[in-house]
């Protein structure tokens, strides 16, 4: 019983290891990767396109819009982040119905690298957005006395959603494996769509919290600018 | 420790790159293929815009255009139908005036013929009444007309009247007045001519010179002439004045009865020809002399 991937060794050379994480994530970069080169091989640009091109389209146009619902003002920009995270996220969660797959974001190591991107990402557009200064000066807001608060709200968040995903994920994984050793065989099946939901649940979740962060971050500029004009 | 930081910086590391995997292999071409497609359904709605509305101004165009068109003919229609109006006005009143003309000119061929018959008739039959006159006289009462003729004129110039008389004797008196020849100014002689169809014999010429002395006095000068159109009878001239006694008066009135004949004919005849070309033209009656519904209903109303 491992309680995360990063248990699974593979191969080690001293601090360097290659562990099932890191394994099946280049596995879902790799199918990520592939199917995306085979599909937008031959794109069609006229009315009549193939059913894979449909879906692709179907999933990018959805992410754009949905980046676009939390108030960002040009969603493509933001779409090689936000987009990513929840295709890798939703993708680690899908191939759970694989037997033998381990999902990487059932590892708090992957989900602490996600927000830690998140956390960096977030203080970067929004200094792109509105400047360092301005940025900077967006955490003594209300007063001065809010810095500190500020501080810990944005480390807080960013532990938050490495904790919730990663707790959801390893969860849905250890009831599934306890499940198997203690219950007839149609339980685990039933957990097994239980935690396909979830885990599209939090994917969702975590790339909607991402947005959400970005875009209070980017907001600021549009809160502020009429004022100082 | 369930954060392995190696795995956490590789895992850093490998979405680092599949960030780069995806936009270069999913976002840029599925956004760049989407906004292709909008473009060209953007161009073919514009082009459809534009073809649209080029056929809604064409057709405002071609509505206008048949709209004039419509209006030309009836223009044009209503000209034709005003030229064709004056031209069949023209061409009937030129029908009238030719068929008046030739009615006119009929009429006076008519009458030229009928003057010319009557004046035939009028000719023949004086020769011939007369001629038979006088051969069933001649025959059958062994009486010479000519001088009976004389007879009688000179009985009728005695049986005048005295106001025929003083007539005839101012106007033959006048007639003397007038004679330049006059041998005598205080004792005027009257020259008057006797006009018969044939010579007259001595004796007769001499019965009319005394009757005339007796009625006008004796300063009187008889000149005795013939004329053939004079068919049995004697005629008085002077200056104008006439007092005659002839066949002539009977035949006149032979000659009305027979044109009084030939008038009631011919009147009878152009009289049966109008009705004729009535009745035809009320089997075909034209068009506009229909009667009209509204007419009808209106006059079987009221």
């Amino acid at each position: 019983m491992h309680l995360s991937p990063d248990e699974i060794i593979y191969w080690q050379l001293g601090w360097i290891k290659l562990n099932a994480t890191i394994v099946f994530t280049w596995l879902i970069m790799l199918g990520l990767g592939l199917g995306s080169l085979l599909i937008t091989r031959h794109l069609s640009t006229t009315h009549e396109r193939s059913r894979w091109q449909n879906l692709l389209e179907i999933i990018v146009t959805n992410i754009v819009s949905q980046i676009e619902e939390v108030g960002l003002p040009k969603p493509r920009y933001y779409l090689g982040f936000l987009g990513t995270l929840f295709l890798f996220v939703a993708s680690s969660a899908l191939c759970t119905i694989l037997p033998g797959f381990e999902p990487p974001t059932g590892s708090l190591s992957t989900t602490t690298a996600l927000a830690l991107c998140v956390f960096v990402v977030v203080p970067f557009f929004g200094i792109r957005e509105q400047g360092i200064k301005a940025y900077l000066s967006s955490y003594t807001k209300p007063t001065i006395i809010m810095l500190p608060f500020n501080l810990i709200s944005e480390l807080s968040r960013t532990l938050a959603l490495a904790v919730r995903l990663f707790g959801n994920m390893m969860s849905g994984a250890m009831i599934l494996a306890i499940l198997l050793t203690i219950t007839p065989f149609i339980f685990p099946i039933v957990m097994t769509l239980l935690g396909l939901l979830t885990g599209m649940v939090q994917a969702y979740i975590f790339s909607i919290l991402a947005a959400v962060y970005i875009a209070a971050a980017a907001r600021t500029t549009a809160r502020t600018t009429p004022t100082s004009s | 420790m369930l954060i392995d930081w190696f795995t956490v910086g590789a895992q850093v590391l490998n979405f680092i790159i599949l960030v780069w995997l995806m936009k270069r292999f999913l976002y840029h071409p599925i956004l760049n293929a989407i906004d292709a497609r909008e473009k060209k359904i953007a161009d073919e709605l514009a082009r459809a815009d534009k073809i649209s509305r080029e056929a809604s101004e064409a057709k405002v165009s071609f509505d206008d255009k048949n709209r004039a068109l419509l209006q030309q003919r009836e223009q044009l229609l209503s000209e034709a139908t005003d030229a064709a109006k004056s031209e069949r006005q023209r061409l009937m009143a030129e029908a009238r005036e030719n068929a008046a003309a030739l009615e006119a000119k009929q009429q006076r061929a008519l009458q030229n013929k009928m003057q010319a018959l009557q004046e035939s008739v009028r000719n023949t039959a004086r020769k011939e009444i007369f001629a038979i006159a006088e051969k069933a006289l001649r025959d059958l009462a062994a009486v010479d007309i000519e001088s009976q003729m004389v007879a009688v004129f000179a009985k009728q110039l005695r049986d005048m009247d005295e106001e025929q008389k003083s007539a005839l004797h101012a106007a033959f008196t006048l007639s003397t007045k007038q004679d330049p020849d006059s041998t005598h100014p205080e004792h005027p002689t009257s020259l008057i001519k006797v006009i018969s169809s044939n010579a007259l014999p001595a004796e007769q010429k001499n019965t009319i010179t005394q009757t005339l002395n007796n009625f006008l006095g004796e300063n009187n000068q008889l000149i005795f002439e013939q004329s053939p159109d004079l068919v049995g009878g004697i005629e008085l001239s002077a200056n104008g004045f006439k007092v005659g006694w002839s066949i002539a008066e009977y035949l006149h009135t032979l000659e009305a009865a027979v044109t009084d004949d030939i008038t009631n004919h011919l009147d009878r005849a152009r009289i049966e020809q109008q009705t004729l070309a009535i009745s035809s033209s009320e089997e075909n009656p034209k068009p506009e002399e229909k009667p009209k519904p509204e007419t009808n209903v209106s006059n079987s109303t009221s």
